[in-house]
């Protein structure tokens, strides 16, 4: 592609209209090019200046407090640290990564081409975007309608699964949904999953860095507390690996 | 003000919650009625503006105050996270209709009747200096700015040869800034 081709591609990039490769080339482009980055620069800035002029709407009753519940909420994750599941030191979340992990898996997978250029992101994205190694839970049952889909990925500093959950209501006091790695039917404690008030909800579990297992299954229970070692309450979903 | 745009994302940085409620305080309303207008749907600008913040808050150091202001930052992020939404939402299926016509404000009033109108100065002028320009540059700014329309898309809807898109964009948007100066000095354009 020469170079007025490439900049041709300025008006999709802006629209995020670029195919994921043609969106890398085009950041490449971008990077050269000064002509691109100014134009892309005005073209932000023109379009700030114009939201001036959009009608105001009042946002939902409660709205503050449900998004920056859910934004200071992603931390508690970490809280899982202090559990040892296995006698193996744990590594503590480096919070970068959990940071984009989140934000990667609350907007769902289509989101990741925004946050490239991280290689940490690159790569989870890509675990999550390939559709052998993404998996989709199935319920227990035919009544259950949640949705859950997970990932691990895998890199030099071991393993982190990554699951997404939709639809997981109906919890009683008290109760908690654990997710669990099963390795020839012993499992291993993956995370807590606290789903929002619409039942949305997202695991980022780092394993110790020196397990580098070939896991046979992921489940979710509903665990009557979240500090269980070993499961103890009903399976609502499932997969084999 | 006492405190700088920068001095503050500094303190979100740093992970300071009331910093970061100061800024989704000051920019939530901006935000929601960008994303209620690219979108038409309360539950995904919601979402959307959940999706900015949870990235402010996470995605340390993506601002960069060299590059320009804190707020065209949160726009772009708005912008985006709005797109993607869209296509997720696979309502991004385009056809023309009617809205294209119309200016960006009149649009999204006339798209919701929760919308509730706070006029501005700053409104006045934007709108007086999209008024001043053609119908077909208003479609043009429409459909490359709040419709997010693709290359090809903004080519076929206004039938023109792609390569001349950018072109007309360049003018459209030419054009308006000249009539936001105009307008800004006082001036009737
Ligand atoms: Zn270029």
């Amino acid at each position: 592609m020469n170079h007025k081709e490439a900049c041709d591609l300025l008006i999709d990039y802006y629209n995020d209209q670029l195919e994921p490769e043609e969106k890398e080339a085009f950041r490449q482009h971008l990077k050269t090019c000064d002509s691109c980055q100014e134009e892309l620069a005005e073209w932000e800035a023109l379009n700030a200046e114009l939201i001036e002029a959009i009608p105001l709407v009042d946002p939902p009753e409660g709205m503050k407090n449900r998004v920056l519940g859910n934004v200071f909420s992603e931390e508690t994750p970490q809280s899982d640290q202090k559990v040892q599941p296995m006698k193996k030191k744990q590594r503590s979340f480096r919070v970068p990564f959990m940071a984009v992990a989140a934000a990667l898996l609350l907007s769902v997978i289509g989101n990741v081409y925004m946050l490239a250029g991280r290689e940490e992101t690159r790569d989870l994205a890509q675990v999550l975007l390939e559709e052998e190694s993404a998996i989709s839970l199935s319920p227990a049952s035919e009544t259950l309608d949640m949705d859950a889909k997970v990932a691990m990925h895998e890199s030099e500093e071991g393993q982190t699964l990554v699951l997404e959950a939709t639809n997981f209501t109906n919890l009683n006091e008290d109760e908690v949904y654990q997710v669990w790695l099963l390795r020839e039917g012993e499992p291993y404690r993956a995370g807590t999953l606290v789903p929002n008030e619409e039942g949305q909800g997202y695991v980022v579990f780092n394993l110790d860095e020196e397990t580098e297992i070939d896991w046979d299954m992921v489940a979710i229970t509903v665990e009557p507390s979240p500090h269980n070692q070993l499961p103890e309450g009903d399976i609502v979903m499932s997969a084999e690996f | 003000m006492t405190q700088t745009e920068a001095e503050l994302y500094e303190q979100i940085q740093s992970g300071d919650r009331n910093a970061l409620e100061s800024l989704y305080m000051k920019y939530e309303k901006l935000l929601f009625s960008y994303a209620f207008k690219m979108t038409s749907n309360r539950e995904m600008s919601e979402e959307i503006v959940q999706d900015v913040f949870m990235k402010v808050w996470h995605k340390k150091g993506g601002y960069d105050p060299s590059k320009g202001k804190l707020s065209t930052w949160l726009i772009t992020m708005t912008r985006n996270a709005t797109i993607d939404v869209l296509r997720r939402q696979k309502i991004q299926t385009y056809e023309y209709d009617e809205r294209d016509d119309v200016d960006p404000a009149q649009n999204a009033q006339s798209s919701s009747v929760e919308a509730a109108v706070e006029a501005g100065e700053d409104k006045a002028m934007i709108q007086s200096a999209m008024d001043g320009l053609s119908r077909e540059q208003q479609r043009i700014i429409n459909l490359f700015y709040f419709r997010a329309c693709s290359h090809s898309q903004i080519a076929k809807s206004l039938d023109l040869p792609l390569g001349t898109v950018k072109s007309r964009i360049r003018l459209a948007l030419t054009h308006l800034k000249k009539n936001i100066e105009t307008v800004k000095k006082g001036g009737d354009n």
